[in-house]
């Protein structure tokens, strides 16, 4: 019986060691697995999360055979019942889960040979009919432009190579401008962190969401590194941090390893990366956030005043005078200007400076203006860091910037949203910080129902809103009272009246308590990733916040059956719009 | 001359009726014009003959359609008659870049689109890819005279064949589709991105 395979809580544990799932949490899930089991195949839901769950029967019953494979067996007869959903089309993008055989391409940006997709009639039609046709007369290039423009990104790769003409109608900034604007990107997810018998090769695997197909990057440069973060903005992803072990290069190795402050910029539609300044402090794991700005976007940089004088805690380690002698001069400097801040909780007097950062090109449409802060994350010692600093992509500098609030705890997840970077700790305390002011505020929330211990809640901005996905305890099916099945579901936060609000209910069991979510324009993706039954699945999922926030399942099972289950930890994904 | 004593007493009527025939506004089709005068809405519910604009090919052909039909997709058109240089007894537009058959066709896409707008997105689709399953050169012909008569939707959907016939397919096949004899590589370059990319070719 299923429940059977799964009650040897010891042999499941073992498998699961590097996740420290709670007991508790493996019976709930094994139960809420038994039900859905049992349950009638005629909802709607159930035909896309109810597939890989009868897999995991037949893995149990058969033993040993790849749960890929069964997916794609068990669609065939419940395609007939797709749902379609008004939103598909005009985001560019479709829950495809119809028997593809999508497996990774070796070569970047490189064209699957094989692979179907359900059409419409119409799309059939018209593709047959462009097979027929040859366009013997000469297309104006206005028009090239005008077709060339709708294309997806890896048919546009390929267009850029039919001639010398294309390529330089698909090059021009005014022609990315018009395919930016005109809507005909789509969201990319980069999946990074992977690692393959025990060696972390520095692949990228990337996801182009709309045509469900994998690519694979690979990325030299981050070979051997692991536990970094990363951040992505327009058409770049920051890579921030992160430690390489000392002893056995590439390996997930804990025991001895350094800490970088090293940051590299990725472009994927160029394939080029650059390094930018290291940050101050190496840090591994950071909280990051990153935004986009005017170039005349005033920053403050803030200065620890002579009053925010709080007794150390054996965080950072060094003393505060020693740590930054030109600080001390500063503060001399600075004491004859000082300001009141209107921060809530945190009161300190603070002076600071006013800069205007001008830029030195002439026009705005040239340069773009980044600000990424990274605050937080585990120092070269492994110990927790509550220090925090931000980079300015015009002056190309860190700057440190006011560490968070003295009981905030460790931050464990952020997120820029508008013109504050918020931050949330594992005590639960929210924390913002006013980038245009340059301090940290203390949010006082209303309270939301208790979330399971291990499941650090994930912070992500869309449209401008803030949400929060968070595991909390439910009551089990037909258990009144009963508070025992975790469900992960997505808050948002009321930035006016700062009350929590249930948007969402995530339909996995949540087993992966390292799942990464981002969001891309009103799509928000989660990222799951956990080891069992010995092998490593992972789960795509996306919902619409501006349609009802329903979460549909992307692209199961296709990359990460040969990595190794560390992946899991290690795992981290950007996604841009491309 | 019928026509213009209704419209007389129309116009008298107008105030009053207009007022709850603001409502009612020809849906843009395909992102093209609203017309909203009344004066026709109310000549459409009285049954009355609906007024018809000639158009003239550069064949000399005389085309005779709805105004509203075009006016509601070509934005040449609809500036044409709102400046009121067409005169509905005499004037024909003449259109000397499109030819009767092309002329024929738009008209045609034009007069469905019109009438059946309130069909389903699925059925609007397919009668658009039977519309445009003509050869290369009536494509190119309409495509022309819809960039002339600035017919949005048209244009759109034009453009939307032509990158299909691009999206998806292998770099040699597309050089043959589009009769590119000479890609402007040099053989380095060429031998270059077909091993980086052999997908692709």
């Amino acid at each position: 019986m299923f429940s059977e395979g799964l009650g040897a809580d010891e042999s499941l544990c073992q498998d699961v060691q590097s996740l420290s799932v709670s007991k508790r949490l493996v019976r709930s899930v094994s139960q809420k697995l038994r039900k859905k089991n049992n349950r009638s195949a005629g909802e709607e839901d159930d035909d896309l999360k109810g597939v890989a769950l009868r897999c995991l029967t037949l893995y149990s019953r058969g033993g040993g055979c790849k749960v890929g494979a069964d997916t794609s067996d068990e669609f065939s007869d419940s395609n007939g019942r797709r749902r379609s959903s008004a939103s598909e089309e005009g985001r560019g993008y479709k829950p495809i889960c119809g028997p593809e055989e999508t497996a990774v391409d070796c070569f970047s940006y490189g064209v699957r040979d094989i692979f179907w997709r359900r059409h419409s009639r119409k799309n059939s039609e018209i593709e047959e009919l462009a097979a027929n046709t040859r366009m013997h007369i000469f297309l104006p290039d206005d028009v090239l432009e005008m077709c060339l423009v709708r294309l997806p990104l890896t048919s546009l790769m390929n267009a850029r190579l039919v001639c010398k003409k294309w390529r330089a109608l698909t090059t021009t900034p005014r022609f990315l401008q018009m395919r930016r604007e005109g809507s005909y990107q789509n969201p990319w997810l980069f999946l990074f962190g992977a690692v393959k018998d025990g060696f972390c090769s520095g692949e990228i695997h990337a996801l182009d969401v709309s045509m469900n197909q994998w690519h694979r990057i690979d990325a030299e440069y981050l070979r051997g590194r692991f536990l970094f973060s990363v951040a992505s903005i327009q058409d770049d992803i920051f890579i921030v941090g992160g430690c390489s072990s000392l002893t056995s290069f590439g390996r997930v190795d804990r025991s001895s390893f350094k800490t970088h402050k090293g940051v590299v910029v990725f472009s994927p539609l160029t394939k080029s990366w650059r390094k930018i300044p290291s940050m101050k402090y190496g840090r591994s794991v950071p909280i990051l956030g990153v935004s986009e700005v005017s170039s005349d976007f005033p920053t403050c940089q803030g200065h620890q005043s002579r009053q925010d004088r709080r007794p150390r805690s054996r965080i950072g380690g060094v003393s505060d005078v020693y740590e930054d002698p030109h600080k001390l001069s500063m503060r001399r400097h600075c004491r004859s200007s000082f300001n009141e801040s209107e921060a809530s909780s945190v009161t300190s007097r603070r002076t600071y400076k006013f800069l205007r950062q001008k830029s030195d090109h002439s026009s705005s449409k040239g340069s773009r203006r980044v600000l990424l802060i990274a605050v937080g994350g585990l120092g070269s010692w492994d110990e927790p860091l509550d220090s925090g600093e931000i980079y300015d992509s015009v002056s190309n500098k860190w700057t440190e910037i006011q560490r968070l609030p003295f009981d905030f705890g460790v931050a464990c997840s952020g997120i820029v949203c508008g013109k504050m970077f918020y931050v949330y700790s594992e005590t639960d305390k929210l924390a913002a910080y006013d980038v245009e002011r340059g301090f940290w505020i203390s949010i006082q929330t209303s309270p939301f129902p208790p979330r399971v211990l291990e499941y650090y809640p994930k912070l992500v901005s869309s449209d401008g809103r803030l949400f929060m996905l968070s595991v909390s305890w439910c009551e089990g099916d037909g258990q009144i009272g009963r508070r025992n099945k975790a469900v992960r579901k997505l808050w948002e936060l009321d930035l006016m009246y700062l009350t929590w609000t249930e948007v969402s209910v995530h339909p996995d069991a949540p087993m992966d308590w390292n799942a990464v979510f981002v969001a891309d324009k009103s799509l928000i993706f989660g990222i799951e990733m956990f080891k069992i039954f010995g092998q490593v699945l992972d789960f795509f999922t996306v919902c619409d916040v501006s349609d009802m926030a329903r979460w549909h399942h992307i692209s199961r099972n296709h990359v990460t059956h040969e990595l190794d289950a560390s992946s899991c930890l290690t795992k981290t994904v950007a996604v841009l719009h491309l | 001359m019928e026509l213009l004593c209704i419209r007389q007493w129309i116009s008298g009527l107008l105030p009053t009726v207009k007022k709850w025939l603001s409502a009612w506004c020809i849906k843009p089709v395909g992102g093209a014009l609203v017309r909203q005068e009344p004066e026709y809405i109310l000549l459409a519910l009285m049954g009355s003959p609906l007024k018809k604009i000639m158009l003239c090919s550069s064949e000399k052909e005389i085309f005779s359609v709805e105004e509203q039909v075009m006016v509601q997709h070509s934005v040449i058109i609809n500036n044409m008659i709102e400046d009121g240089s067409y005169n509905h007894e005499e004037s024909k537009i003449p259109l000397d870049c499109v030819d009767s058959k092309t002329l024929k066709k738009v008209i045609d896409y034009c007069t469905h689109h019109t009438h059946h707008h309130n069909d389903n997105q699925e059925d609007l689709e397919a009668w658009d890819a039977q519309f445009l399953n003509v050869d290369s050169n009536g494509l190119y012909d309409l495509l022309m005279a819809a960039n002339y008569l600035e017919i949005r939707n048209l244009l759109d959907l034009i453009y939307g064949t032509i990158k299909n016939m691009i999206k998806g397919k292998k770099i040699d096949e597309i050089r043959r589709i589009f009769n590119i004899k000479d890609h402007g590589f040099t053989p380095e370059e060429e031998e270059q991105n077909r091993k980086e990319y052999p997908h692709f070719y």
